[in-house]
């Protein structure tokens, strides 16, 4: 008889005659027994196997802060947070609501010191049409000129198709944690729908799921200093926030002069090209109190695959059909966050003037779909 | 432990010590053939490490996850191979303590049930298989292949019955 329950009340359930339940269960034990031995199987591929998948899963896991080297950051959602209108909340009486011009978010695609990106040791088995259709490209609307973060590099020869990056870090509680404690928050940590956030005295820190932090200090009067500060020490107020917040602080920034303070931007770059949208802000008052920071967790980089792209004069081409007058490209990387997965897609950043005269850059997705 | 093998590569490494058994049992039950369990067995988990992020808990075991990545490996497998006829080798181990003639006996019966599952529809054999070398639940073998739990039944009382016959054919009595 079987010894396998659910196969007896099948069995007793189903059976048309006594004599036929009684075959079946016959049967099923026959069965039960021919399988009871293990299938024998080489256990140096066992071993091997195993070597192979925690190889693959150290690479594929290891979260970023135990990696010894990562590509930073960077977040955005997707296309509306493109071109971020920052409002600065300064201690300034007559202003409290002031708004600092506007920035374009771009990159945190760089760690800390030692950015490098991390190339898969062994190709891995990717669809790519898959992949593709998964990295959906986002619409990115014009950035005025002033606003454009341009490419360091040479240009690109994109004839052997151009590489979809994909984030693989997750954001946790601990990573949260010490995040917090850096800033001296000592109030609880609390999970939400989000992400993570604390709070306290005014003050406030959350990091999203898809690795953005944002913190701010509505009453900064208690860090402020007396004495006026200038850029440098703006800068310097920026650097020693990001430090403290465990977070990358990718390569020098821009410091603006606004009403009140100044804002400090940090642009992150993966092969000397600027990830345009998931900048790195810092706004510190003229007393030296950081009152807004919005910045990115470093996140592991995996590329995804290389695919087909446009060239330049099919992404010039591309971005004159939609009005205006275009004439150079560079590639440039823009955010995007699929199902689950961020990814880091190119994207040609087109030097022109639209069709209302007004010098741009108007962005084209590179990867062919 | 899953969910900790989303971010830890010790846990995943615990996974695969799990469950490396009987999903290398399973595909070599079905093909018949070392080689092809070895690959299958490899692509299995490398495709469940590669998607172990989307995994979500449904009240199903992993163990009916990787069998269902296991089964659609297979059956591409078959797509493109037919399957090779040898027998199992694990079934020639026979209990010690028995006379020859009852070792040859048990050894025969196995290779004549192993050849009358052989003869089952791909559907019927992952369900025998699952359900008695993998020691799953019908209900579980019904999410590992994407079926309704009436229909595992249906199917496992037909294979039973058709074993049945094609082996009382062969004079083999249970």
């Amino acid at each position: 008889m079987t010894r396998a329950i659910d196969i007896k009340q099948l069995i007793a359930e189903e059976a048309s005659t006594p004599s036929e339940k009684r075959a079946l269960e016959q049967m099923a034990s026959l069965v039960e027994k021919t399988f009871q031995d293990d299938v024998p199987y080489r256990p140096e591929f066992k071993a091997q196997l195993r070597r192979q998948l925690m190889t693959q899963a150290r690479r594929q896991l290891t979260p970023w802060y135990r990696r010894t080297a990562f590509v930073g950051s960077s977040v955005a959602v997707a296309a509306a947070a493109l071109v971020l209108v920052v409002g600065m909340n300064m201690w300034q009486k007559q202003s409290p609501e002031a708004e600092l011009p506007q920035v374009a978010q771009a990159p945190s695609t760089t760690g800390t010191n030692t950015p490098e990106p991390i190339a898969p040791a062994e190709p891995e088995r990717i669809s790519l049409v898959s992949a593709v259709k998964d990295a959906q490209p986002v619409f990115v609307p014009d950035q005025d000129l002033a606003m454009v973060t341009p490419p360091r590099g040479a240009s690109v020869d994109v004839s052997r198709g151009l590489g979809l990056q994909q984030l693989t870090g997750r954001t946790d509680m601990d990573q949260f944690r010490l995040m917090a404690r850096g800033l001296a928050f000592r109030g609880e940590s609390r999970r939400t729908a989000e992400g993570y956030e604390v709070s306290e005295e005014g003050r406030s820190l959350s990091l999203l799921d898809n690795g953005k932090v944002v913190y701010a200090d509505e009453n900064p009067a208690a860090s402020q200093g007396a004495v006026a500060i200038d850029a440098d020490a703006a800068k310097t107020a920026a650097y020693r926030f990001l430090d403290r917040a465990r977070l990358p602080i990718p390569g020098q920034p821009e410091v603006k002069e606004e009403t009140g303070g100044f804002a400090v931007v940090y642009t992150e770059y993966l092969e000397e090209r600027p990830v345009i949208n998931a900048q790195t802000l810092v706004l510190v008052t003229d007393r030296g109190a950081v009152v807004k920071a919005e910045a990115y967790v470093p996140l592991g980089l995996k590329l995804q695959g290389s695919f087909e792209a446009l060239t330049a004069a099919e992404a010039i081409a591309a971005a004159t059909s939609r009005g205006g007058s275009f004439e150079r490209a560079e590639l440039v990387w823009v955010r995007t966050e699929g199902e689950e997965t961020i990814y880091l897609q190119p994207y040609w950043q087109v030097f022109g003037t639209d069709s209302g005269g007004k010098a741009v850059a108007r962005y084209v997705p590179a990867l062919k779909r | 432990m899953v969910e900790k093998a989303k971010r830890d590569p010790n846990a995943f490494g615990d996974l695969y010590d799990l469950h490396f058994d009987r999903i290398y049992a399973y595909i070599y039950r079905k093909t018949g053939d070392r080689q092809a369990a070895e690959d299958l067995t490899s692509e299995t988990f490398t495709k469940a490490l590669a998607h172990i992020g989307k995994y979500r808990y449904t009240g199903q075991p992993f163990a009916a996850w990787l069998y269902r990545i296991a089964s659609n490996l297979v059956t591409d497998h078959y797509r493109t191979r037919r399957p090779t006829a040898s027998l199992d080798e694990g079934l020639q181990m026979v209990a010690p303590g028995i006379t020859p003639e009852e070792a040859a006996l048990a050894v025969d019966n196995k290779q004549a049930v192993i050849r009358a599952i052989q003869t089952l529809s791909p559907d019927q054999q992952d369900v025998v298989l699952m359900r008695f070398s993998g020691d799953m639940k019908l209900k579980d073998i019904a999410d590992a292949l994407g079926k309704t739990e009436g229909a595992v039944k249906a199917l496992m009382f037909r294979a039973l019955g058709s074993l049945k016959g094609k082996l009382t054919e062969s004079g083999v009595r249970p």
